[in-house]
């Protein structure tokens, strides 16, 4: 019976691991491309018929990307400065806030919980030209603040926190409270914890969105010294056309650093599984 | 603290409560104001907008408000009203396929995987490449010399179609496309929520005897309810706002085929010029994603306070 | 625990604490007038300091290294009381947006750049460029004489509001050997439509293409009627409505479905999915006879793209040969200074200084100085230099450089709208999803729409 059981769960795992394995070949398959552009001299990079790697190396793409040409080291200082600040100020205050509406129960709350989805819906686009107005009155304009300030304010990551923290049954909360705990302390020392896939969840796609964020980039700095990656990016872009083989040279650069972001934040994340279940 | 035995036990409710509101308001105060300030000043900016005309050579001073002539343009706005009836089609498969097939490599990714932390970061990756990057791969494998293709062609289909340029299918080509690229991410906040879900749980209903289905159904799923309310809702609004890939990889065509809402305001503003008219169908679009948002949200919580 | 916690918190405060010290301290220049920071002033050796040297902003979309660096330093060393600094757009819809939302709210950008004849109307329209008149006058620039007078087309209520920098010549650049090898004689200028499929279909071989045009939207079926019809091409002769129903256009739209079928062209859903380019195809020995006088820098670029044979270059085919007038010479980079500037004198210089004579550096990278001041044989000079046995330089000079009559484009009536009218309908019919009669009417039917609801 148990050697059966075994044997069930061991199959399991078999079809599981084959499943997510192909799911896994496809979604990355892009990404080899990128690298395969970016191994490409310009000519080859929309080879018929289609290839994926060149059967040559070639890495002057990326010698041109990185070189001095491009201050690529500036604006790779200048994309980690806006990131991690805006990411670290946002991921505490979505907790805050995400406490707040989640387990604190005050006037109102729903309501401005409410107005906080419409904000949400707004198309982005729509709201570019009074920020560059608001932002020019605030004298924001072409500094890293333009980026970092809205940033620090995810109306997404309250949400996100606001409906992981529902899940936490209120019991542990009352146990606290008996214990004479206050609001702030059950926040951070035993609901924030509970919550650390979520937070590392967040911290993720934060990062992930700060970091590629073009369309503000573009709009708000002005100052060749304050650009960040992406917009470093349209660097490579001819007047006339696109030279994908810098492009994707450069896109590969400008992902590395949420591959490690990903890959140190995932540790916590899988080690959140087993303190999952611990905690009972 | 000696005048508080005096007071009665109704005032010291009302104190309490005054005192838990305010405990209330001040988790949330720096985040209201940040957000004030940055989304809701804007938006408002954007709602007088869409009530104007803008004669844009007086600067600010050239905004008048003419009332609701722009919401009643738009209905017999042909671009309007195709990418209105693109974008529910869109929606509707976007919203289905991502929650399923998120779901399950979810629920997959949480039991005993081989290699799982590699599945994790490749799912993931398609949501970080560069979309220029992602534009350019899918024209190339779409095309007729791609590898789509040749697996059509090797399957026996004669002349199989381009999935991306005909009109018939480029809209589902894009979903696809769409739906493979949240799909990582998705999974991801789907399984931040399966970890939480308390071990106990499972451990009594495997006491019980309890299949995987009936774990599924009646553990996981309802206890998931407050994360899925998340993703569905997040996911509705994405659909609504797909932009960048239409913007650099189809321009929504052929023909009319993928012109979607946010990338027709988006090209009705700066490309042809008229704000207002865009900010009118922003604010559309605002109602209508609101009005879905609110049904959730009532039903949801309810839910909630049913358990 | 507690210490972890005090510590979080502390951190949190610090962030805070920083944000709002950020804030107040970029505060302090107060707002609008950005040259000021002190960013900008250290990039110019701090000058700005004695308040006498004047600081100009020049927006462009070119890319730095492709000649406005080069201008930028030489008008900066050679002027000691006005110091330029360039700062570069990109030029699509978002960059576009932040041009004009800089322009409608400072004084910022002095002098910048429109690319097309749509963004300059709209900036005009917005109040945004300033009339040049006055001070045209005070620097003794007489426009039609130095850039022809077809550059009076740009008047606006007897006013100018910019001048264009360069002008350039829609051109074919072709692979002489082809020619050889196939025996065909080598076109010439204004020759007709009929000569240029006679070479086109002897040239078309297997893998070979006889003509490229890119994929650009509804324009590969609709460039050679604009030949014909002139840059007002879309819209009838008095502008009052939308002319896109006409014999012209269909038979310039049939020809191109013809090659298309006939394999002279390549399928326009190959050309987009495949991200042909005519570097590519001409440079590969893909396409014996390319559109886009742009591609010569690729030409230049032996390394990346070696080649071994000359490059021709030939006047795009007029569709009945009885026409005078080519309509294949264009301005281009049209420069204005913005009306809320605070130094327009100052501009002025600037752009006397660059356009009759500081742009050369531009030249190499493509952009053909439009000023009368320019000797032509000195632009030649600088466009091809070193790579002059690359090309036919009679061909280059009586074509690529050739002094044809200016054709400008008058009306911009809804033209952004019409464009994509035109691309939606047309690509339609490039798909086979519908017949060419089809697209036209269609076509036709919803720009008048676009066309009445711009005009009302």
């Amino acid at each position: 019976m148990k050697k059966n059981y075994y044997k069930k769960q061991r199959l399991g795992t078999v079809i599981r691991t084959v499943i997510l394995w192909g799911f896994m070949l496809l979604c990355i398959f892009p990404f080899l491309w990128m690298i395969g552009a970016s191994l490409k001299k310009e000519p080859d990079v929309f080879q018929t018929p289609f290839t994926l790697f060149p059967d040559y190396l070639y890495l002057d793409n990326y010698a041109a990307v990185w070189g001095g040409k491009y201050n690529y080291a500036q604006m790779f200082g200048n994309s980690v400065f806006v990131t991690v600040i805006s990411v670290v100020v946002a991921v505490i205050l979505c907790c805050v806030a995400g406490y707040g509406f989640a387990r604190l129960k005050f006037p109102g709350r729903n309501k401005i919980f409410i107005l906080y989805l419409a904000t949400m819906m707004i198309p982005g686009q729509l709201l570019m030209v009074p920020k560059y107005l608001m932002f020019r009155e605030m004298g924001i304009y072409n500094t890293h603040w333009s980026l970092i300030l809205p940033a620090c304010f995810s109306i997404y990551g309250v949400f996100l926190m606001r409906q992981n923290m529902q899940q936490i049954p209120e019991s542990i909360s009352e146990a606290a409270r008996i214990d004479g705990a206050n609001e702030w302390q059950i926040c951070f020392k035993l609901i924030m914890p509970l919550c650390k896939p979520a937070i590392i969840t967040l911290v993720i796609l934060l990062f992930t969105w700060q970091w590629n964020d073009y369309d503000n980039a573009l709009l708000f700095l002005q100052d060749k010294d304050l650009y960040t990656l992406p917009l470093g990016l349209t660097y490579f872009m001819d007047e006339t056309g696109l030279k994908y083989n810098l492009i994707m040279a450069a896109g590969i650069i400008t992902i590395i650093p949420i591959f490690i972001v990903f890959l140190v934040a995932q540790k916590y994340f899988i080690g959140g599984l087993t303190a999952g279940s611990v905690k009972e | 603290m000696q005048r508080g035995k005096t007071i009665s036990g109704d005032q010291a409710r009302k104190r309490r409560k005054i005192k838990n509101a305010l405990t209330g308001y001040s988790f949330i105060i720096i985040n209201v104001v940040g957000v004030f300030i940055f989304w809701v000043v804007p938006l408002i900016f954007s709602l007088i907008l869409s009530f104007s005309k803008w004669d844009q050579s007086q600067g600010l001073a050239g905004i008048k408000i003419i009332g609701f002539e722009n919401y009643v343009k738009m209905w017999s706005d042909e671009w309007f009203r195709v990418s209105l009836v693109n974008n529910i089609k869109f929606t509707v498969l976007y919203v289905v396929l991502l929650l399923v097939i998120s779901f399950f490599v979810a629920l997959f990714l949480k039991e005993k995987v081989i290699g799982k932390k590699l599945v994790q970061l490749g799912t993931y990756l398609p949501y970080v490449v560069n979309v220029v990057a992602i534009a350019a791969v899918f024209l190339a494998l779409f095309s007729r010399m791609g590898p789509i293709s040749a697996f059509f062609k090797f399957l026996g289909v004669e002349d199989p179609p381009l999935f991306l340029n005909e009109s018939k299918y480029a809209l589902y080509a894009v979903t696809v496309i769409c739906v493979w690229q949240a799909l990582g991410y998705t999974a991801m906040l789907f399984l931040a929520g399966l970890i939480n879900v308390p071990e106990d749980l499972y451990e009594a209903a495997d006491l019980d005897g309890a299949g995987w289905r009936h774990k599924l159904l009646h553990v996981t799923i309802p206890m998931l309810r407050p994360t899925t309310f998340f993703i569905t809702v997040t996911t509705l609004i994405n659909s609504f706002k797909v932009f960048g890939l239409i913007n650099i990889m189809t321009n929504g065509g052929p023909g009319t085929a993928t012109t979607m809402l946010v990338y027709n305001i988006y090209r009705t503003a700066f490309r042809f010029n008229k704000m207002e008219f865009a900010s009118a169908q922003g604010m559309v679009l605002l109602v209508v994603i609101f009005i879905i948002s609110i049904i959730q949200f009532r039903v949801q919580n309810r839910k909630y306070e049913e358990m | 625990m507690d210490m972890k916690r005090t510590i979080t918190l502390l951190l949190t405060a610090l962030l805070l604490l920083s944000c709002l010290a950020g804030c107040g301290k970029t505060e302090t220049p107060s707002g609008t007038d950005s040259k000021d920071t002190p960013n900008n002033a250290a990039s110019t050796g701090g000058q700005s300091e004695t308040g006498e040297v004047v600081q100009l902003q020049w927006w462009g979309a070119v890319a730095e290294e492709s000649g406005p660096q080069e201008v930028v330093d030489s008008f900066n060393a050679s002027h000691t009381d006005i110091q330029v600094e360039y700062v570069r757009y990109t030029n699509d819809d978002a960059g576009n947006t932040k041009l004009d939302m800089s322009l409608m709210a400072s004084g910022d950008a002095d002098v910048f750049v429109s690319y097309n004849d749509t963004y300059l109307q709209k900036r005009v329209d917005a109040g945004n460029a300033l009339a040049l008149n006055d001070l045209l006058t005070t620097a003794g620039i007489d426009p039609s004489e130095a850039f022809g007078a077809g550059v009076e087309a740009y008047l606006r209520d007897g006013k100018y509001y910019m001048l264009p920098a360069c002008v350039s010549n829609d051109c074919i650049l072709y692979n002489k050997q082809m020619f050889d090898d196939a025996g065909v004689a080598y076109p010439t200028v204004g020759w007709t439509y009929d000569e240029f499929m006679a070479a086109a279909e002897a040239l078309t071989s297997d893998g070979v293409y006889g003509y490229y045009y890119p994929a650009w939207g509804a324009q590969p079926a609709t460039d050679f009627a604009k030949r014909v019809l002139g840059s007002n091409w879309m819209y009838t002769e008095d502008g009052t409505g939308v002319n896109i129903d006409n014999d012209i256009l269909r038979a310039s739209f049939e020809g191109y479905m013809d090659r298309v079928a006939r394999g002279i062209e390549v399928d326009f859903v190959d050309n987009s999915t495949q991200q042909m380019t005519p570097q590519d195809m001409l440079l590969q020995g893909k396409a014996a006879m390319v559109y886009g006088n742009w591609i010569v820098r690729y030409v230049n670029d032996t390394e990346t793209y070696p080649h071994d044979f000359k490059v021709g270059f030939a006047t795009v085919p007029t569709l009945d040969g009885s026409q005078k007038e080519l309509y294949t010479s264009s301005y281009g980079d049209y420069m204005s200074i913005n009306s809320k500037s605070e130094h327009p004198e100052e501009a002025m210089e600037f752009l006397k200084w660059y356009l009759e004579g500081g742009m050369a550096p531009m030249a190499k990278y493509g952009r053909i100085p439009g000023h009368s001041g320019f000797d032509r044989d000195s632009v030649v000079e600088l466009a091809f230099g070193e790579n002059a046995d690359l090309y036919d330089m009679d061909e280059a000079k009586a074509v690529f450089m050739g002094l044809f009559d200016v054709s400008v484009r008058t009306i911009t009536t809804a033209s952004s709208e019409i464009d994509t009218v035109l691309n939606e309908e047309f690509e339609k019919a490039f798909a086979g999803e519908q017949t060419v009669d089809e697209a036209i009417a269609n076509a036709q039917a919803r720009a008048q729409v676009q066309f009445e609801d711009a005009q009302s």
